[in-house]
């Protein structure tokens, strides 16, 4: 498995009491899947993303990415972590607004290895003509398209990515929808999916439902459907 | 509710507005320190003035005038006119060639009465008051005895004169120096007994209340033989210390208020940080139905009570620092008592104008901060999406990505950078201020032990004395005239050398035509006198007018002259006898003091000098001080803002997987830029500051203090920099360190 967790915990506190936000949980996800984690609000989704993509320390348990332990990782490790396995992509898209569309693509081409052509990616996120724009005079499913092609740039191993369609229309969720798709198909990426959209699942490989912290379903969907296919 | 919310964005920002707070409080102990001393010292200059009835003019005739002709002349000009003797005792070392003159006058005056500092006045025939920075410069103490004339005389007090509030020797002297000249009091049974040993030196002092002194003079040169007619105003040992404690007065207002400025832009640009990040309460205030006036007040009351804070306390640290800032005129003048005192001026620049200036500025900037739409306010879809035009305009194409990131961050915080480079720029003009004075006056010094050709001049009382003395020195012809430059009478001296002089060495001397001469470099730098100019040189005694015809420079930048040769010199003033009048030697010679009209020597004016060059370290190190400290604090405050706004592109890039070394190159090492910026246009700025306080200070002095700087104290200036801006990074690399990952997964629109 390239992702392995075991026995994750990680808990808060707001003075004097605390809680479990990831209550011994322990799943697995395999290379190249597109992994869609489901849950209800305070169902510790965001904070299981955040510990595999590095964010944050869990508190014990195991996280193995490509077979080294990431839970001991000193931040400095971490960054070197995120640097070469993980792209995120928020819901909010995070673009830096004074730089264009490929500069903000170019803030992380430097950090990979083995970098994707900017103009490449340009293409690919349908976005060649609109590459010296800047993000305010782009659409929100223009802008996320940009936040996927930084995040891919770099050419992680990982794609993470925090509810990406939470602020798009219907449209514009199934254009970055079946982008993620032809990057898996593309690149073999593995792209994890945080969502309250339940219908997104029909898309992944594998579906992890969370509820109070702890993993109620970790399942392997044998009936993908295209993007075309998923409505809600 | 309001207070306590106040209270706690107080102390939410602690430090920051801490350090606001520390700033108003050194900008304003600044204005009401330097106000209130020079002030004070200012105001009791004129009530000590006014106490001793200090003279109007004076003047000097060959022949005394008779008792008779003294009442008649006061009756027909309606004028007070009194002898003023006075006797210069040589206290100079036998085997040295320093010169040592104690000036001593009697009591017996209506004018120019004597003002006691400490002690008594001489009641005593063998009692004498002395100056008290003479005294302190000899180490004589009340009770001791000074030898005149080997008459011995017991201190019994410190004695001012109101006519040498500057002590000058001569008025035609530049710098004082009180271990050289100085002055005391005698009564007059004491007087007529150095008289005995010493003739004394008679010129006549004038009240002139109904302003005729222009037609005594008239009369005086019709009827007599006018040595000298010097009027009050033109006297540099009374005027001087008007325009030199005004001075640092007006400089510290500057200053102090440039700093009220720039903190009320960086105060302001930190509520605007708070408004952006505010901006959804802001929001759904306004649609509760809150009106923007409401929320600006609101918004103006941090920025009121940090301004306020500073100045409840910088005003009364600034009226206590008052007292040692007095130092600055009571090295140089003279007068028995400053009483310290508050006036209107200082309540209005100390207290009301920074909060004035302070609030404007803060209004005027978050008023625009404000001026959004509920609903925009809401999405928070303020201005930190929008991309002006200047930001499209600017692309950098050619750049490398990271040099191009810091451009178009730093246009993107124009704003800030543009008070990042206001307040080096401030904290730099101050710094390097310190260092172009104390370079000047050391430069000053050094052109002038370069320069003077010659151990002691002479200058005789009459030519038959010079004459006695010719073979031993080399003779030169010297005298005073007036120029009007700049719609002012200004002093100047033109000196008759022989081209083959072995002292001064101008062989250009021996090409002028009639008429012609050559000026010393500073009558350009001081009166703008180009060569090709021709001026009306006005005599000082007969108000009869020459022209003279300026043609080229002289090497020797020693004061306001003019060179030419003893017999231009002659013919320039229509005359047709010796036109020598002083002695140049290298060593101090043996002569009948009673036949020397002055004597500068060497030794003197370089010692003068010094003596300045040691008040103005003081004054270098104060401002060096102050603008190390407000470099320091602006650059770690404003860098300090700047993070703030770009936290969460911090956060975000540090989720990327950016390592420290590249985030501090992208978001702290550009700064870098702006402090260099700011330093090169902080060179003329100071510069530009420096000759206005010396030609304020030199103004109604013969002389000049050309503008210096040496390469070792830019260096050091720009290594101040370099070392503050380092330490605030230093600092600032560990804010970096601390912000959160996750401060950007916060929703943001």
């Amino acid at each position: 498995m390239f992702i392995h967790i075991q026995d994750l915990v990680k808990s808060y506190s707001t003075g004097q009491t605390s809680f479990l936000a990831v209550n011994h949980t322990s799943c697995e996800i395999d290379a190249g899947e597109i992994c869609v984690i489901l849950g209800p609000s305070g169902s510790g989704k965001s904070t299981l993303m955040n510990i595999i993509g590095g964010l944050e320390s869990a508190d014990g348990g195991s996280i193995k990415v490509d077979d080294k332990e990431i839970i001991n990782l000193n931040s400095r490790d971490l960054g070197i972590y995120r640097r070469n396995y993980v792209g995120f992509v928020f819901q909010f898209y995070n673009l830096i607004p004074n730089l264009t569309v490929k500069e903000n693509i170019e803030v992380c081409a430097h950090l990979g290895k083995n970098p994707l052509d900017i103009n490449m990616l340009l293409e690919k996120v349908g976005l060649a003509n609109q590459a010296d724009k800047f993000p305010a005079a782009l659409s929100g499913g223009q802008q996320q398209r940009v936040a996927i092609a930084r995040a891919l740039v770099k050419n992680p191993k990982i794609l993470l990515c925090d509810e990406p369609t939470g602020a798009l229309d219907y449209k514009t969720s199934k254009e970055v929808l079946s982008l993620f798709n032809e990057i898996n198909q593309n690149y073999g990426t593995t792209i994890i999916m945080i969502t309250h959209n339940d219908v997104i699942r029909f898309m992944a490989h594998r579906v992890i439902k969370l509820k109070d912290g702890t993993v109620t379903e970790n399942c392997l969907n044998d009936h993908r459907l295209s993007v075309e296919e998923i409505e809600w | 509710m309001t207070f306590k919310r106040l209270l706690r964005d107080f102390k939410a920002n602690l430090i920051k507005n801490l350090t606001f707070i520390l700033l108003v409080t050194l900008s304003v102990s600044i204005i009401v320190g330097f106000n209130r001393a020079m002030d004070s010292y200012l105001q009791s200059v004129y009530k000590f003035r006014a106490e001793c009835n200090i003279e109007d003019g004076q003047f000097a005739l060959y022949e005394p005038l008779s008792n008779s002709k003294l009442h008649k002349l006061q009756n027909k000009y309606q004028m007070t006119i009194e002898e003023y003797n006075q006797v210069d005792i040589d206290l100079s070392p036998k085997s040295s060639d320093t010169s040592i003159t104690l000036r001593v006058f009697s009591l017996d005056q209506s004018i120019n009465l004597a003002g006691i500092a400490e002690g008594n006045l001489p009641t005593d025939t063998y009692e004498i008051a002395i100056d008290p920075k003479f005294a302190m410069a000899h180490n004589y103490a009340i009770g001791d005895t000074i030898t005149l004339d080997h008459l011995n005389y017991l201190i019994v007090g410190y004695a001012i004169s109101p006519d040498y509030t500057y002590t000058l020797k001569t008025t035609t002297e530049l710098l004082n120096n009180p271990f050289y000249f100085g002055v005391g009091y005698v009564t007059n049974l004491g007087f007529e007994e150095i008289e005995d040993s010493t003739p004394p030196t008679t010129t006549y002092i004038y009240k002139d209340p109904y302003h005729n002194a222009s037609l005594l003079k008239t009369y005086l040169m019709d009827h007599s033989e006018l040595s000298y007619f010097l009027s009050a105003t033109d006297n540099s040992r009374i005027t001087t210390v008007i325009t030199d404690v005004n001075s640092p007065k007006a400089i510290a207002l500057l200053m102090g208020l440039l700093l009220v400025i720039m903190i009320s832009f960086m105060i302001s640009i930190s509520v605007k940080n708070t408004i952006a990040n505010e901006s959804q309460t802001i929001g759904i205030l306004y649609s509760q139905g809150f009106v923007k006036r409401e929320l600006l007040n609101y918004y103006l009351l941090l920025p009121c009570l940090l301004v306020i804070i500073g100045i409840l306390i910088g005003y009364p640290i600034g009226t206590i620092i008052s007292d040692p800032l007095l130092f600055i005129a009571e090295v140089q003048y003279s007068i028995p008592s400053v009483l310290l005192r508050d006036t209107p001026f200082i309540l209005f620049a100390g207290g009301f104008l920074p909060l004035f200036i302070s609030v404007v500025i803060t209004y005027m900037s978050l008023s625009s901060a404000l001026n959004k739409t509920p609903i925009s306010l809401l999405r928070g879809q303020h201005a930190s999406n929008h991309v002006s035009k200047f930001e499209k305009y600017c692309t950098f194409k050619h750049f490398s990505f990271f040099k191009r990131f810091r451009l178009k961050d730093m246009i993107r915080e124009r704003g800030s950078m543009l008070s990042l480079f206001l307040g080096v720029l401030i904290a730099m003009f101050i710094l390097l201020t310190g260092f172009f004075l104390k370079d000047s006056t050391f430069q000053y010094i050094n052109n002038l032990k370069a320069q003077i050709p010659y151990e002691c001049m002479y200058t005789f009382k009459s030519p038959s004395n010079l004459n006695k003395y010719s073979k031993q020195g080399e003779q030169i012809a010297v005298n005073s005239f007036k120029i009007l430059s700049k719609n002012k009478l200004r002093n100047v001296s033109v000196y008759g050398i022989m081209p083959d002089s072995t002292f001064f060495n101008i062989p250009e001397l021996a090409a002028l035509k009639k008429g012609e001469v050559l000026m010393a470099p500073c009558m350009n730098a001081k009166f703008g006198i180009e060569i090709g100019d021709t001026l009306t040189l006005l005599d000082n005694t007969d108000d009869k007018n020459y022209l003279i015809k300026v043609v080229g420079y002289a090497d020797y930048d020693l004061g306001q002259f003019f060179y030419t040769t003893p017999a231009n010199y002659n013919n320039i003033l229509n005359q047709y006898q010796s036109p020598y009048t002083s002695l140049l030697t290298h060593t101090t010679l043996d002569i009948d003091p009673d036949k020397v009209l002055s004597l500068a020597t060497k030794s003197s004016v370089v010692g003068s000098a010094n003596n300045m060059l040691s008040m103005l370290s003081m004054i270098t190190g104060v401002m060096i001080t102050i603008g190390m400290s407000v470099l320091i604090i602006v650059i770690y405050l404003l860098m300090n803002m700047i993070l703030d706004k770009s936290s969460t592109n911090i956060s975000m890039v540090k989720i990327f997987g950016y390592t420290p070394k590249e985030i501090n190159k992208l978001y702290l090492n550009g700064n870098i830029f702006i402090l260099i910026f700011a330093f090169i246009p902080a060179i003329p700025a100071a510069y530009w500051l420096c000759k206005s306080f010396f030609t304020l200070v030199l103004e109604d002095m013969e002389g000049y203090i050309g503008i210096y700087i040496y390469t070792k104290s830019l260096a050091i200036a720009f290594g101040l920099m370099i070392l503050g801006y380092s330490a605030s990074a230093f600092l600032l690399k560990r804010k970096i360190n601390k912000i959160a990952l996750t401060q950007a997964l916060k929703n943001r629109e």
